[in-house]
């Protein structure tokens, strides 16, 4: 698992989008799996570096997702967020540089 | 504040709106150093947010917090704005002062419970009295937890804390009322684990001419949850709760005790009992702003009608 | 119309204080009703306004000078008149202000005693309380008007004070001064404006608080910085802070800058007047209102041939060990007359002095010093 690539939570093709999750910088507060409406998150097995378990996606249920962004409006160390493919007018380019 | 923050190597891609946060302006990678779950970082997270999409002019938005553990949130709004941190409840009375002085500002106010029901409860009366064009924003977290956790004037019947050890016996204030009473013309309130309707109640209080009143029920997971049973609000119905010892079960808490105002119409005083309701309270746009009618004051005084 | 014509005006202390103000660019006025000092706000409730200025009365002391502070950031002139309970509200605030090195004046106009006290009675017994007003260690300016004319004119000082050095200026006047009327003279307008520091955004913009400059050792105090411009540091905390309002790590420095910034600059700070002191063998040094009976007392015993003179101090804080070592040190005694009973300027002459002159008190509460009183004591000190 290398440091420097993030790991993709779920890819949804059609939509274009991806949930991604910055593993170390999880507190293990499980805001998100409590806020996400369609209760497609569980928390995962594995350690961080933050000695706390992280989330990750149930199995299967992947493609429920509809890209609400509850969760990473709920995240407090903006660990979770969606990112599209698509072109996204502001900031979500700027940050792929 | 000598250490910013946990720092681990900054993954590629990153969150866009880490870099437009403070610290993370600063540093190039940044974790709020709040409590695991603490409801702060996500409104930290969200302000700076909107602060960011609304493209918001900092020079006319000046950040007034209070005391607390939200006062951290200086590292993590957006790095442009101007921030004061202002003394333990004076908050809304320093933004009083900023806004007269400069009547195109229009001062954000972070307090807390404690803060602004609590020591500033007069300044948040009068200031709500004058419809002063600003915005305050109540954190509720029900508890004083910077300082170790003491009951706060919003701590629920029952609740312990390391004030009230055995159980919480006061009648808890109700920062919605009160600013009804003293005549905010905006007044809502929403819960943490609704992030977007307070994206939508914060841009429409952005837009609003006039004291714009917004209650956070936010989790405190180290000095509240850990403390006390999920079956707060729920006595009526005699069930053996189980600590909320995680922001999960704090959030998910959170939701079940929080009532929609139209539903609350419903229920019973018993069910309503140390329960949130939530919604919007009172909306009137057209009500007189203070800095208007001064500056109708300083024409009559200056010889015009 | 800011500036009052130019003129002989008969004028009540408080009001002449308030002109004063305005003429020095008052533009934020915060206050609370008290008994001595509501002609302030009531004054100025109704010309602030006429100079586009805000006067707000806020719902408690605690509120106006948070609110003064707030304007204050914001780049206005900003002041507040209380009294004695006031000013114990309020110290909160101003160790706060001290901290972020916000410009603001603060008249107080002092009444009688602990507690309540006769609110109508002068009684210069705030006089600890503005020099320790507030937590923490910060140096004040603390200005000592004597007349009516004088708090027009110590008005002016003290916004210049505020805007130069970035401290809480206080204006000591009391319910006697404040409420006494006399002929004020105002100056034109002209003149009155060369006087007045303006609260603008410099060209150089060097800093933002003050710091010490190692290479010369003096301490640069920029000009004020003003929220809503670019001219302001990322944060206001009132934590020891760095130049751009970072806290820093070594709070030492930042709190020794604090004192020194005063310290440093005493000899532009302390006014003190004389009368009659070349030949003086007996020294009265006296501030505010009994300064006036002295003058007369000094008259009479002149007569007598009894060789007295008057140290009067302007400046109260930062107290001006320099002036009154240098006067004292060939007199044969030196006489306080104090509207206090304790003799809080009589204790620090005591210091400067360290006690080889011999210091005798004049306590008076409540009443003005006669000049037959200080007359009385200047006979028997001469024998």
């Amino acid at each position: 698992m290398s440091w420097f690539k993030i790991p993709k939570l779920l890819e949804n093709k059609e939509k274009n989008f991806s949930l991604f999750l910055n593993k170390n910088r999880c507190g293990g507060c499980q805001a998100c799996v409590y806020v996400c409406p369609t209760g497609i998150l569980e928390m995962g097995g594995e350690l961080n570096m933050r000695i706390a378990y992280t989330p990750r996606v149930k199995e299967g249920k992947g493609k429920y997702c509809t890209a609400c962004k509850r969760c990473e409006y709920g995240c407090p160390d903006w660990c979770i967020y969606i990112l599209d493919e698509s072109e996204k007018e502001n900031m979500a380019k700027k940050a792929k540089a | 504040m000598s250490g910013i923050g946990p720092m681990y190597p900054n993954e590629k891609p990153e969150n866009p709106y880490v870099l437009v946060s403070y610290a993370g302006h600063l540093l190039g990678n940044y974790s709020s150093r709040l409590c695991a779950g603490c409801g702060y970082g996500i409104i930290g997270h969200i302000f700076t947010r909107l602060f960011e999409d609304e493209k918001l002019d900092p020079k006319l938005y000046p950040l007034v917090l209070g005391i607390g553990c939200y006062s951290q949130m200086l590292l993590t709004v957006h790095y442009a704005t101007q921030k004061v941190l202002s003394l333990h409840g004076r908050a809304p009375a320093l933004a009083t002062g900023m806004k007269m002085a400069n009547p195109q500002m229009k001062p954000i106010i972070f307090t807390g419970d404690g803060d602004c029901l609590g020591i500033g409860g007069n300044h948040f009366i009068h200031t709500c009295r004058r419809n002063l064009d600003c915005i305050i924003l109540i954190f509720n977290n029900s508890i004083y937890a910077m300082t170790g956790g003491q009951g706060a004037p919003t701590t629920l019947f029952g609740a312990k804390s390391t004030t009230t050890p055995y159980k919480m016996f006061e009648n808890r204030s109700d920062g919605v009322k009160l600013a009804l009473a003293a005549g905010a013309t905006y007044v809502a309130r929403t819960t943490v684990a609704h992030p977007r309707t307070f994206m939508k109640y914060f841009r429409k209080a952005l837009k609003h001419k006039g004291t714009s009143v917004i209650e956070l029920i936010t989790p405190c997971v180290t000095y509240f949850g850990r403390k006390n049973l999920n079956n707060l609000g729920a006595e009526y119905l005699g069930l053996k709760g189980e600590k909320m010892d995680t922001a999960g079960k704090m959030i998910d808490w959170i939701k079940r005790n929080s009532i929609r105002v139209n539903q609350a119409k419903f229920m019973n005083e018993e069910e309503l009992f140390n329960k949130y309701i939530i919604g919007e309270f009172r909306y009137a746009p057209d009500q007189p702003e203070y800095s208007d009618e001064y500056a109708k004051i300083q024409k009559i005084a200056r010889g015009g009608i | 119309m800011r500036f009052m014509p130019e003129g002989k005006y008969l004028m009540m202390g408080n009001i002449a204080m308030s002109e004063g103000a305005l003429a020095a660019g008052l533009n934020f006025f915060g206050g609370y009703p008290i008994t001595p000092s509501t002609e302030v706000i009531e004054h100025l409730a109704a010309r602030l306004p006429q100079v586009g200025g805000v006067c707000m009365q806020m719902e408690d002391e605690l509120a106006s000078i948070n609110a003064v502070i707030g304007a204050s950031l914001v780049g206005a002139k900003a002041m507040t008149a209380t009294s004695g309970p006031g000013i114990a509200l309020m110290t909160e605030t101003i160790s706060m202000a001290a901290n972020l090195e916000i410009p603001f004046v603060f008249c107080d106009v002092q009444r009688n005693g602990p507690g309540t006290g006769y609110v109508t009675e002068p009684h210069h017994n705030d006089i600890g309380l503005m020099r320790f007003a507030g937590n923490g260690e910060f140096q004040v300016i603390t200005l000592a008007p004597m007349s009516c004319q004088e708090l027009y004119d110590l008005t002016i000082v003290a916004f210049n004070f505020a805007e130069t050095y970035r401290c809480p200026v206080f204006i000591m006047s009391d319910a006697y001064l404040g409420h006494l009327h006399e002929v004020v003279k105002i100056p034109s307008k002209e003149k009155v404006e060369k006087m007045v520091i303006k609260r603008e955004i410099p060209e150089d913009i060097i800093g933002k608080f003050s710091y010490k400059d190692e290479s010369t050792g003096k301490y640069i105090i920029p000009k004020p910085p003003i929220m809503g411009t670019d001219y302001c540091p990322p944060m206001f905390l009132s934590q020891p802070h760095s130049l751009e309002g970072m806290p820093t790590p070594k709070p030492q420095i930042f709190t020794e800058m604090m004192i020194k910034k005063i310290t440093s600059n005493i000899d532009k700070i302390a006014l003190t007047d004389t009368y009659k002191l070349d030949d003086a063998e007996i020294i009265i040094i006296a501030y505010g209102l009994p300064v006036r009976a002295s003058y007369r007392a000094v008259d009479l015993a002149r007569k007598e041939g009894i060789k007295v003179g008057i140290l009067r101090l302007i400046t109260i804080w930062p107290f001006p060990d320099e002036k009154v070592k240098e006067t004292v040190k060939d007199a044969k005694v030196v006489i306080v007359p104090e509207l206090n009973y304790t003799g809080v300027i009589a204790e620090q002459v005591e210091r400067v002095t360290n006690l080889n002159t011999p210091v005798i008190r004049i306590p008076n509460v409540c009443e003005i010093h006669h000049p037959h009183d200080i007359l009385k004591v200047i006979k028997e000190v001469d024998k």
